[in-house]
């Protein structure tokens, strides 16, 4: 770089108004964003979680009664069950190397997807974690849904 | 589909244990509320079924249900997608001009409809233009190896990115291969199901030929609706509702207290923070209902919005200021065909269409003229509907043949 650029770029401001534009904006939006889902979603509460892959549920837990289900038991390997927490990893890809691990937090009654092999995002490990009936969790690269039990997309109202 | 969900609408009945029949413990034992979120043609279809799951014999009826709506699912797209490279469709594609290619059921089902609905609609709806979408960047592929016609996303001066607009050769010479679906011939013969592509379905740009191609897509998300509403009612589910990517829905009965659902049709201009998100409400059961607009897939090049619907009259994407549309009744595979066709007609030609052909059910459109001011025109009473939106104004009135007229400004 020239010194002159070197001169020029010292020269300018940190910030120009385009970017404060974008940056309030930004701030704006996901406050706005946050706002609207914090009203509308069910807020009833979490009484267990099933875990889909491919549209198949593989695994089920209910905190009413402590209580697991496999129901694909190639799919799913239990790392630690004790009283204060369930962790599961979901086993994928061909190899059975691809994976998501879930945590169930029995004390806070909480899911999560707490790790995750899949080499592109990892999107869904920054999702919210699941802590009412309106939560869900969607891995795209695995194709692996995490839904709360009585998940319900409507109240008799449909937007279409 | 939004996944902000409301009310649980559980019932007060004691709940039986999950594990009462643990190969079916798919969903809750004794709630009310049955969905089954199920992805095919990259988008969501939700089935919902409201019913007293404690009972064991509709709890398995449901499992029942459930199991033969994901077969069927599964199945259509391996019938009709055109980026799945073993489906009938895409065999169809792939086959060179003047060949004979075997579709199964469905697909010969979709397409023989699909033609029905091409010289019902004048030619408006035509799934015919397959490359077309594509030139646009709109249709999804098989393959990610690049087409010559494909463009590199780039910076404006505004620093915005946008896909730049393809070259007049090619919109015209995909608009001229769309003509030519109507030429495909379907034939039934011992049993099986055969599709001709026409001899002169090709064009030629720059030394590449193309064959015709078509996308059933949109179609077959509503002949999708209308199978499942049949199983739901073999099954004898009567409460409950099938709902294919928010583009098609089949609604039975809400509940016993309450039979009517709400379907709320959504403003294509809305944003979050502006305005409501729908703008007319209404109150139905036991209905199909089909939408299209010019919101759900989109992207701006010089503060001008292109969208996935594409115009066959133009080869470009629709541009008549009809933005989006809404049928209700029929069947939803028809629905599919005439929403898409009512955005490439024009606010005045849809009008004489829905006049003419469309008076056995409810049709709605949203207009935007060119100052960007929106209005709906409908052949249902006001007494039909409910207004949530004032800023979208009904530009039309029923007249005393049961027509729709312009009101006069």
């Amino acid at each position: 770089m020239s010194l002159k650029k070197v001169e020029q770029v010292k020269g300018d401001r940190g910030f120009k108004i385009a970017d404060i534009i974008i940056y309030v904006a930004i701030i704006v939006i996901t406050v706005a964003l946050f706002v609207v889902l914090a009203l509308t979603r069910d807020k009833s509460p979490l009484k267990g979680t099933r875990i889909y892959l491919n549209n198949s549920a593989i695994f089920s837990y209910s905190f009413e009664s402590d209580k697991y289900e496999i129901v694909d038991s190639d799919k799913i390997i239990i790392l630690n069950n004790d009283s204060e927490q369930l962790v599961l990893r979901v086993v994928l890809g061909a190899d059975g190397n691809d994976f998501n691990e879930v945590t169930i937090s029995k004390k806070e009654v909480w899911v999560d997807v707490t790790a995750t092999d899949c080499s592109t995002s990892s999107d869904c490990m920054y999702m919210d974690k699941i802590v009412d009936g309106g939560g869900w969790i969607y891995c795209a690269p695995h194709n692996v849904k995490v839904l709360p039990y009585n998940y319900t997309p409507d109240n008799g109202v449909i937007i279409q | 589909v939004g996944f902000g969900a409301c009310d649980t609408n559980e019932g007060s009945k004691d709940r039986t244990s999950l594990y009462e029949y643990p190969e079916y413990s798919y969903f809750d034992k004794g709630s009310t509320q049955l969905p089954l979120v199920y992805t095919v043609f990259n988008v969501d279809s939700i089935l919902v079924l409201n019913a007293d799951f404690s009972d064991k014999a509709v709890y398995n009826k449901g499992k029942q249900l459930w199991d033969d709506v994901i077969s069927f699912l599964s199945g259509i797209e391996q019938s009709l997608s055109t980026s799945v490279t073993t489906s009938y469709i895409y065999k169809f594609n792939d086959a060179d001009p003047g060949k004979k290619v075997e579709l199964d059921y469905t697909a010969y089902t979709v397409l023989s409809k699909a033609m029905e609905m091409y010289t019902f609609t004048d030619g408006y709806y035509n799934p015919g233009v397959y490359y077309s979408v594509d030139l646009y960047g709109f249709a999804p592929r098989a393959s990610k190896t690049p087409l010559v016609y494909d463009r590199t996303t780039t910076k404006g001066e505004d620093g915005k990115s946008y896909y730049p607009l393809p070259e007049e050769k090619y919109v015209t010479a995909f608009k001229e291969l769309s003509t030519h679906f109507g030429e495909i011939e379907l034939y039934e013969e011992d049993g099986k199901y055969y599709a001709v592509k026409p001899l002169d379905g090709f064009v030629t740009v720059d030394d590449v030929t193309y064959s015709l191609k078509i996308d059933l897509g949109g179609i077959g998300k509503g002949y999708a609706a209308d199978v499942v509403s049949e199983l739901m009612d073999n099954a004898g589910f009567e409460y409950g509702y099938f709902n294919f990517g928010s583009s098609s829905i089949s609604f039975k009965k809400y509940t016993e207290e309450k039979n009517n659902y709400s379907l709320a049709s959504s403003n294509p201009r809305y944003s979050l923070g502006t305005g409501q998100q729908y703008f007319i409400l209404r109150s139905l059961s036991n209905v199909c209902t089909s939408s299209s607009g010019d919101d759900e897939q989109y992207y701006f090049v010089d503060g001008k919005r292109y969208c996935h619907i594409i115009d066959p009259t133009t080869g470009s994407p629709v541009d008549t200021g009809v933005i989006a549309s809404n049928v209700i009744g029929g069947t939803a595979v028809e629905g599919d065909a005439l929403t898409t066709a009512l955005m490439a007609m024009g606010r005045d030609k849809a009008i004489e269409f829905i006049n003419e052909k469309l008076t056995s059910v409810v049709v709605t459109f949203v207009y935007e003229d060119e100052d960007g001011n929106l209005g709906f025109v409908t052949n249902q009473s006001e007494d039909g509907y409910e207004v949530k939106d004032s800023s979208i104004s009904c530009l039309s009135e029923i007249d005393e043949n049961g027509k729709i007229k312009l009101k006069t400004v």
